[in-house]
């Protein structure tokens, strides 16, 4: 049972970064490959706040109030200019925010490992067994956002919008939508996804810029899902959570990273959009 | 447009020469390098060493600096990179004219500087790391005054037997790669002997997720848990261990990590009993004066009190050992000569170690002591149990050692 | 600027204007042989011009070129982007590093070998990226990096039990390599082969290929292009010139340690092809060069600022710099350093004409 509440708060952190990929991937084509680093810079945001006194209800906000304006001025500097160029350039586009985030993180932060001080302490029983209040939280609340997003994307008039803009851009902006602010919102979302994963990543682990890797796993768990499916991104994240578990546990240490991989390979070569992924003409990265 | 072309040029020319203008160097003091990570994955243990260093050598300049010549350090980082470190390496000894390099970072860059070393005939001494080209026969300008995965390993089975009298299982739990493998192999090797049963652990140094490795210890349940880990990862450890329910006690190789970590980790997890330190040198909650002495002069270069560690500690007397080499080598000191000094010398650490730090001709690591350390939660601090251990530097047991 | 053989009254001709077909195929298609010649002068003479460190650093760049220049073949022209480099670099090095120092073979049999074991990874790894398109090809050369860092991760652990080969200088029959000198001269001779092999590639039937597939693959098949074939090929001599690069930087590093290729160093080379110009050999060159300069350009220029950083920052400053390079060229100038060459060649050729001849864009 405590594996379980691990495995689900780790799958729950994945599937908060693979939801912001697969948002932006549906609404703009983009594949982001600097969620990781937005997630990190976020918790180190928090962290500092936290670590200069202010209480979590106010560092909370704040950070993500700092991961959309980081996410406003990503679209409006970078992402905008560089449509209609062949996609490559935006996969190396994300590549170079990836690269300058990081050197914001180390120049800001130090570069160093923060530990932050959890919410909560001590255990709850919850089915019968004694589970980390820790784990819990990051597991509930990890879920809680991906529910959270998924809806407003199905059930909310911008959710609308944005499923419009997934399905044919151009036909979308020819019946009016306005896609710099829906893609500008998908981007905000992203971040503020991301900004959360983050927080809950320092929650329940040490914060340092090695961190980003986790960027790495939700990446393959959208793929494993395939790039613009919500459902898709969910069970790609249990996917890996799991299989990185799995491995860790009965298998040598040195192959746990490896397991997502050779997973998503395994279903990629099975089906090469991706388990729920649509099969369309993509253009050439 | 030839015009324009000819003030751009003429521009960057002056921009040149300005650079090279102000690079120029008076060698009237000695001039050491120092190179480490300042930026990488490990910034947190080497950043300290180097404040640890520098509160010694400030402390010595301010006093008259050493052969009434002051010391000037120039710091590189390397970012846990070899081919960086290398490079710096040849940019510190042909730009700057240093006569040495210190510190170094973690192991996987003291290859190639100890090659480069021997090329230049510049000498290099790490502080943190070692491997076995310090030890005998020890390849020459190479020396360390840190912990060999060996060494370490093979003392940390000593170690244990207080721990864990009733021996049992021992699980040594280290991270993939040739260092841990040698400490974890050699620990093994020493253990089996004294009776332990081994189940070594290894995982990839990137990982980030402890939970399931935490589980795994659990798990296995074994009597005493050794770790062979570096800074960031060993609270990461411990924290998971006893997260997922292991009470058993824990021996923690102090690779130079910050104590204070530690104690967060611990108080996270809400379990303090059954915690060990092992270290060659003093932490910094040993209460000896001279502890107190270096903390003082730490919090002169800045370091605030509570980040005082023992990776300060290793700093210092880092820096002492330069000092004697640079004492016992004269003016002018190039590396040939440095070299020479630091080949037969003998530093007094006084309680910082159970005994001096000693290079001789085939032995650059020399005889190291260690110490272990136990948790006391009621004061919330490491406190030392038992004595100084010896540890040889030659080694007792093979662990399949190839080229 | 006068044409020899026109009879008509001299017009001046701009020198990048091609007129016949046979022209475009020209290996150097400018006209100023001076120009060219004294570009090689300056090279041959530049290990008399700087210092060690830097000389150092030049013999970096030129390894960090060849593998530019096989990196820029697979992901320029036939556009399959790449996150492999660090995997291919790393077979490259352990070959060398197997066979040259745990086996004693000779330096050029190692080098060869690096070539042929590079070749057969770029196979490996074409093979299932035939069934995926764009993004799904990145990840399979992602896959080829994290399988190949373990296993020479477990090889230094487990069969080397040292933090790393130690390599032998190579030794040839006319010039032992021991010092950056002779190197530089080895490997000028390596990268001018690399380029012209690759110039050679672009320009040929196996080159418009790839540029075929890459344009559009449904058009290239029914064109009667085997597009499996051609993106195989793509991938085989790809990572046979970037294995040859890892060979190469094993010998000159002289210790090979498994940490030195981690995804980072994947990263940093598709950096090098975006900020030289996708595409096209002289961007490669250009990006690599750069690249490999930048960090320490930037530290030299800090130290008369007077900047006292920790030296944390610094790493920092690195990382923003590099960032910021690529989003600045990706927004502002997509071809690269490549095309900012041209466009400062072009203006100072046609000078004082303004409007430049189509042809002239390359």
């Amino acid at each position: 049972m405590q594996q379980l509440t691990s495995v689900l708060g780790v799958a729950g952190i994945y599937a908060l970064l693979a939801t912001g990929i697969v948002l932006v991937y549906r609404t703009s084509r983009v594949v982001n490959l600097a969620q990781g680093h937005l997630a990190i810079l976020c918790a180190f945001c928090v962290a500092a706040l936290l670590a200069a006194g202010y209480h979590w209800t106010a560092a909370l906000p704040v950070t993500i109030a700092v991961g959309c304006l980081i996410a406003a001025v990503i679209y409006f500097a970078v992402m905008r200019r560089i449509v209609g160029e062949p996609a490559f350039v935006g996969l190396m586009a994300t590549v170079g925010i990836a690269i300058l985030l990081r050197g914001v993180m180390v120049v800001a932060f130090g570069g160093v490992t923060i530990t932050t001080q959890p919410l909560l302490n001590g255990s709850i029983q919850l089915f019968g067994a004694d589970l980390s209040a820790t784990q819990v939280l990051v597991a509930v609340a990890a879920w809680g956002v991906v529910g959270a997003i998924v809806s407003v994307n199905q059930f909310t008039s911008i959710g609308l919008l944005m499923r419009a803009t997934t399905e044919n851009v151009v036909l979308a902006a020819q019946r009016g939508v306005n896609i710099d602010r829906i893609v500008c919102l998908a981007w905000v979302i992203a971040v503020c996804a991301a900004a959360t994963g983050g927080f809950l990543h320092s929650q329940r682990a040490f914060v340092s810029t090695a961190a980003i890797l986790i960027g790495v796993n939700a990446l393959i768990a959208a793929l494993i899902g395939g790039m613009d499916s919500f459902i898709g991104a969910v069970i790609g994240a249990l996917a890996v959570a799991a299989s990185e578990h799995f491995v860790l546990l009965h298998f040598e240490a040195r192959y746990a990273d490896l397991a997502p991989v050779c997973l998503m390979l395994v279903i990629l070569t099975i089906r090469p959009w991706g388990l729920f992924g649509t099969q369309e003409d993509v253009e050439r990265v | 447009m030839s015009q324009r072309i000819a003030v751009v040029a003429g521009i960057a020319l002056l921009l040149c020469a300005g650079i090279g203008v102000t690079s120029s160097q008076t060698p009237q003091p000695y001039v050491i390098g120092y190179i480490s990570d300042f930026s990488g994955p490990f910034v947190d243990t080497f950043s300290p060493v180097h404040d640890g260093f520098r509160a010694h050598i400030d402390r010595v300049n301010t006093a008259g600096g050493v052969n009434g010549r002051q010391i000037q350090t120039i710091v590189r980082d390397d970012q846990l990179n070899a081919t960086r470190a290398a490079s710096l390496m040849r940019e510190l000894v042909t730009s700057e004219a240093v006569n040495s390099i210190w510190s170094l970072s973690l192991s996987s860059t003291l290859p190639g500087v100890y090659t480069l070393a021997k090329r230049l005939s510049v000498p290099a001494i790490s502080s943190v790391s070692a491997i076995k080209s310090t030890l005998p026969p020890a390849e020459d300008y190479a020396y360390s005054t840190g912990s060999p995965f060996e060494v370490a390993g093979e003392v940390s089975a000593k170690l244990a037997a207080p721990v864990a009298p009733s021996k049992g299982k021992l699980m040594c739990v280290t991270i993939d790669s040739a260092g841990g493998f040698a400490a974890c192999g050699h620990t093994a090797a020493a253990a089996g002997a004294m009776g332990f049963t081994n189940d070594p652990l290894m995982f990839p140094p990137a990982k980030v997720e402890y939970g399931a490795i935490g589980e795994r210890i659990a798990s296995s349940q074994p009597a005493i848990v050794v770790t062979h880990l570096p800074a960031g990862l060993a609270p990461g450890v411990l924290l998971a261990a006893r997260s997922a329910g292991y009470r058993g006690p824990m021996l923690l190789h102090n690779v130079a990590f910050n104590e204070a970590t530690l104690v967060k980790a611990m108080e996270t997890a809400g379990n303090f009993e059954n915690t060990y330190v092992f270290s060659r040198y003093v932490l910094a909650h040993d209460p000896l004066p001279e502890v107190a002495e270096i903390g003082r002069a730490a919090e002169a270069v800045g370091v605030k009190p509570a980040d005082f560690s023992g990776n300060h500690i290793a700093g210092w007397v880092h820096g002492k050992v330069a000092v004697a080499a640079l004492t016992k080598c004269g003016f002018p000191c190039n590396g040939e000569k440095l070299n020479g000094a630091l080949s037969n010398l003998s530093v007094d650490v006084g309680g910082l170690s159970g005994g001096p730090v000693v290079f001789q001709p085939a032995d650059h690591q020399g005889t190291s002591w260690w110490k272990t350390y136990s948790f006391d939660s009621a004061s919330k601090k490491f406190r030392p149990t038992g004595d100084w251990v010896e540890a040889p530097s030659k080694l007792t047991y093979t662990v399949g050692d190839k080229k | 600027m006068t044409d020899g053989r026109a009879r008509a009254p001299a017009v001046r001709r701009p020198p990048t204007l091609h007129t016949s077909y046979r022209q475009t195929f020209r290996l150097w298609r400018g006209k100023e042989w001076w120009c060219l010649l004294s570009g090689i002068g300056v090279t041959l003479i530049w290990p008399f011009l700087v210092n060690a460190f830097w000389l150092h650093l030049s013999n970096l760049a030129l390894i960090a070129v060849v593998a530019t220049v096989g990196l820029n073949l697979l992901s320029g022209n036939a556009r399959l982007v790449s996150l492999g480099q660090a995997a291919l670099l790393a077979v490259g090095g352990f070959t060398a590093g197997i066979l040259g120092a745990q086996y004693d073979l000779p330096f050029w049999l190692c080098l060869l070998t690096s070539l042929g074991t590079g070749g057969l990874t770029g196979i490996l790894v074409g093979v299932p990226s035939l069934r995926l398109k764009a993004i799904y090809v990145a990840i399979t050369t992602l896959a080829l990096h994290f399988a190949v860092t373990t296993l020479v991760s477990i090889y230094q652990t487990e069969a080397v039990r040292a933090q790393g080969i130690v390599m032998p200088i190579p030794d040839f029959v006319f010039a032992k390599l021991g010092d950056s000198r002779p190197w530089f001269y080895f490997l000028l001779l390596v990268v001018a082969l690399v380029i012209v092999a690759a110039l050679n590639l672009e320009r040929s039937y196996i080159g418009r290929r790839w540029i075929a597939v890459a344009d559009h693959e449904v058009a290239a098949r029914s064109a009667g292009i085997n597009i499996s074939v051609a993106k195989l090929t793509a991938f085989a001599i790809s990572s046979a010139m970037v294995s040859l690069a890892g060979a190469l930087g094993a010998y000159y590093e002289g210790v090979l340690t498994a940490e030195t290729y981690d995804i980072q160093l994947a990263i940093t080379s598709l950096a090098m092809i975006i900020v030289g110009g996708v595409g096209s050999v002289l961007g490669s060159v250009l990006g690599a060069l750069l690249l490999t300069f930048l960090p320490y350009l930037l530290d030299a220029a800090m130290k008369p600022a007077g900047i006292a950083l920790s030296g944390g920052s610094l790493n920092g400053i690195h990382s923003i710099a590099y960032g910021t390079l690529i989003l600045l060229f990706l927004v502002f100038e997509p071809l690269g350093l490549a095309a900012v060459w041209y466009r400062i060649r072009n203006t100072c050729m046609l000078w004082p004409l303004k409007y430049t001849p189509l042809e002239a864009k390359r």
